[in-house]
């Protein structure tokens, strides 16, 4: 039963990613509104607004860590 | 390069009667940056006098340029004194042109709704005469919204006189009624929606309508007479604003300055190579009337970038941010090395390279200032993309190399590995340049507990990493375990309560470069799948091979604007958060020369 086994492997990586990318977005979603709503106000806050958005970006990578070590489980083909 | 511009303060005092030839020298110079004086124990200066009919002459100028639209580039004009006039005439011309065209458009729309009013009743025969002139009967005219029956006016009075008719889609009624039913037909008018036609008994239709055209016909003529005053002296208007501006700048200098009755001081900074030469020309211009001194000063002074052309461009990256502070090191030339090589290495594809090195090179000939730095930042990068393209040996996702020095879809954990050590590079350079601005700035013992905390906590965990998990050595766990500890409690000295908090964020911060690889396995995964798709159309043959073209085409646009988007975004995030959170307080405030272009960064 090679074949689920790998199946399971990939869908766990699958979930580390769908997962991770999902609160990301959740995240970036709140702090997106808010980074334009201050550019609204005061344009030069572009730098500090763009910082503050692509912060929780970091979550996804951890995902992806994640994900690229279950891979690892696999035996190799 | 590394250290922004060095300053010095600079304080002149002169004579009054020198002001203006002083203030004259300084603009044209453009070489201090002033400074407002607000101690207590002078007074500041008052702006000549002369000053106010300049800034009128400008509102005026400023609000004709609005108007027109104008955004033509100005040119410096050497006698301002000529203009005066000709503005002045140009400005009669184009305030009696404005209110007439407004006179006329007011009669425009009058004329306008009483055409509206009157025409609907032509179909009824009615002429306005026709609802003027009696004793005891109310009239009603106008359109109504639901359509009304004269049964239900019947319900009221049987004496009345109604008419009705659709005109241009309106529902155009005329009633006439005795007046002591007046209310209750208003009030039965009012639940149908009704709004009344305003007009004259005298109101002549063909009359209205020859005058309408009248007035159109003078409208345009008028319209036509500005868009001229527009084209023949747009260009003067944009000159001698900017000119004038100038001008404004100079009389109200004195605004910053503190005077007494026969003197003023002023005081700013200057560039320190400049400073020197700076005295000597003022000195024998005043013919040593003036007294120049340097000041030392513990204060802050302006931040003025410096670096050599090919770096320039990456300060686009700092005005972005924040200006650094006068003591801070200026990051832009460690911008300039890293930022394209990050870009360059998640696009990493010679093809990529080559299109978006063409389009930048095409569109900086379109640009100017701001835009212009970003567009040459990235043309570096478009080079560096190049560069690793050859490296993973891609063409627009096509391996064209048999064994490329590093394979980015297989090499998985390999490219992974890679882009971690590189961020744990990255950040031991950002904790090295900290010490070096705390050093500067608050002396030793604040740099070591710090950033020094942070380069030991650094160095432990790796010694445990290199036991645990590589066993390399055999010390590394007890060496690892001391550094990290003394290296806690340092932090903790330095930074308190906050700095512990923030230990995770050494781990996140260094997994945050694995980014390096995942934007440019996404990249390349979406290559292959273009290729592999056209491949499969091309296989086919005949028609098929249009389609498979046309894929190919579009595929690889959307993923180099992807790709553009894309990397840039993430190399100029792992430097704003990753890199500068370790060393960058910015927070400088830009040198501004007297008489410099404003917005000319």
């Amino acid at each position: 039963m090679v074949e689920l086994e790998l199946g399971l492997i990939a869908i766990g990586a699958g979930i580390a990613i769908a997962g991770s990318a999902y609160a990301a977005a959740i995240a970036e979603k709140e702090i997106g509104t808010a980074a334009v709503g201050a550019m609204a106000e005061k344009e030069e806050l572009f730098g500090k607004a763009l910082i503050l958005t692509v912060i929780p970006e970091t979550l996804v990578i951890f995902g992806l860590v994640i994900a690229i070590m279950i891979l690892g489980l696999a035996p190799a083909s | 390069m590394i250290h922004t511009k060095k300053m010095s303060r600079i304080r002149i005092t002169g004579p009054k009667p020198n002001l203006w030839s002083l203030i004259n020298e300084l603009h044209a110079m453009k070489l201090m940056h002033l400074l407002d004086y607000n101690g207590k124990d002078f007074e500041t200066g008052n702006s000549f006098p002369e000053a106010e009919p300049v800034s009128d002459k400008l509102v005026k100028l400023r609000s004709i340029i609005s108007q027109f639209n104008l955004k033509l580039t100005p040119r410096i004009i050497k006698d301002l004194s000529v203009c005066s006039k000709k503005f002045s005439s140009i400005y009669e011309n184009y305030f009696d042109l404005t209110s007439k065209i407004s006179s006329l458009k007011e009669k425009k729309t009058f004329l306008f709704s009483q055409k509206e009013s009157i025409e609907p009743f032509s179909s009824l025969n009615l002429i306005p005469a026709n609802f003027f002139g009696y004793e005891s009967i109310s009239v009603f005219k106008g359109t109504i919204k639901k359509p009304l029956l004269e049964i239900e006016i019947e319900k009221t009075t049987k004496d009345f006189e109604f008419f009705f008719s659709e005109f241009q889609g309106k529902k155009v009624i005329a009633l006439f009624v005795s007046d002591q039913f007046k209310e209750k037909i208003q009030g039965l008018l009012a639940e149908h929606g009704f709004s009344e036609f305003h007009f004259e008994e005298n109101s002549d239709l063909k009359q209205i309508n020859s005058d309408l055209t009248e007035t159109e016909k003078q409208l345009t003529e008028l319209e036509n007479k500005l868009n001229e005053l527009k084209e023949n002296e747009g260009q003067f208007l944009s000159d001698y604003e900017f000119n004038l501006e100038k001008e404004n700048e100079k009389l109200e200098a004195p605004l910053k300055f503190a005077v007494t009755e026969n003197a003023f001081v002023i005081d700013g900074w200057v560039a320190l190579k400049e400073a020197k030469e700076m005295q000597a020309k003022l000195e024998s211009l005043t013919k040593n009337k003036i007294f120049i001194e340097f000041i030392e000063t513990k204060e802050q002074a302006p931040t003025a970038l410096e670096n050599p052309s090919l770096v320039k461009p990456f300060e686009f990256f700092m005005n972005l941010y924040a200006l650094p502070k006068y003591t801070e090191l200026d990051p832009t030339f460690l911008v300039f090395i890293t930022f394209p090589l990050f870009f360059g290495f998640m696009l990493g594809d010679v093809g990529y390279g080559i299109v978006t090195l063409a389009a930048f090179l095409f569109l900086r000939t379109k640009f100017k200032g701001e835009a212009r730095l970003l567009l040459n930042s990235l043309i570096v990068a478009s080079l560096a993309t190049i560069l690793f393209g050859f490296v993973f040996g891609e063409f627009f996702g096509f391996e064209f190399v048999e064994h490329p020095l590093l394979n980015r879809v297989h090499d998985l954990q390999l490219m992974l590995l890679i882009s971690i050590l590189v961020g744990l590079i990255h950040i031991t350079l950002g904790f090295f340049i900290g010490f070096y601005n705390v050093l500067i700035q608050h002396g030793f013992k604040h740099a070591v507990f710090e950033k020094g905390s942070w380069l030991i906590i650094e160095a432990g965990g790796l010694l445990v990493i290199s036991e645990m998990i590589l066993g390399m050595t055999s010390f590394g766990n007890i060496l690892g375990g001391i550094m990290l500890l003394a290296g806690i409690i340092l932090l903790f000295k330095g930074e308190g309560v906050q700095g512990i908090i923030e230990l995770p964020a050494i781990l996140s911060n260094t997994l945050s470069y694995a980014r390096l690889f995942a934007v440019g396995l996404a990249s390349v995964q979406l290559a292959l799948i273009i290729n592999k798709f056209a491949t499969q159309f091309f296989q086919q043959g005949g028609l098929m091979i249009i389609a498979a073209i046309l894929i190919l085409l579009l595929g690889h646009l959307i993923n180099i604007l992807l790709g553009l988007i894309g990397p840039f975004l993430h190399s100029l995030r792992l430097h704003y958060v990753e890199f500068f959170g370790k060393f960058y307080e910015g927070g400088g405030k830009r040198f501004l020369p007297f008489g410099a272009e404003k917005n000319n960064v």
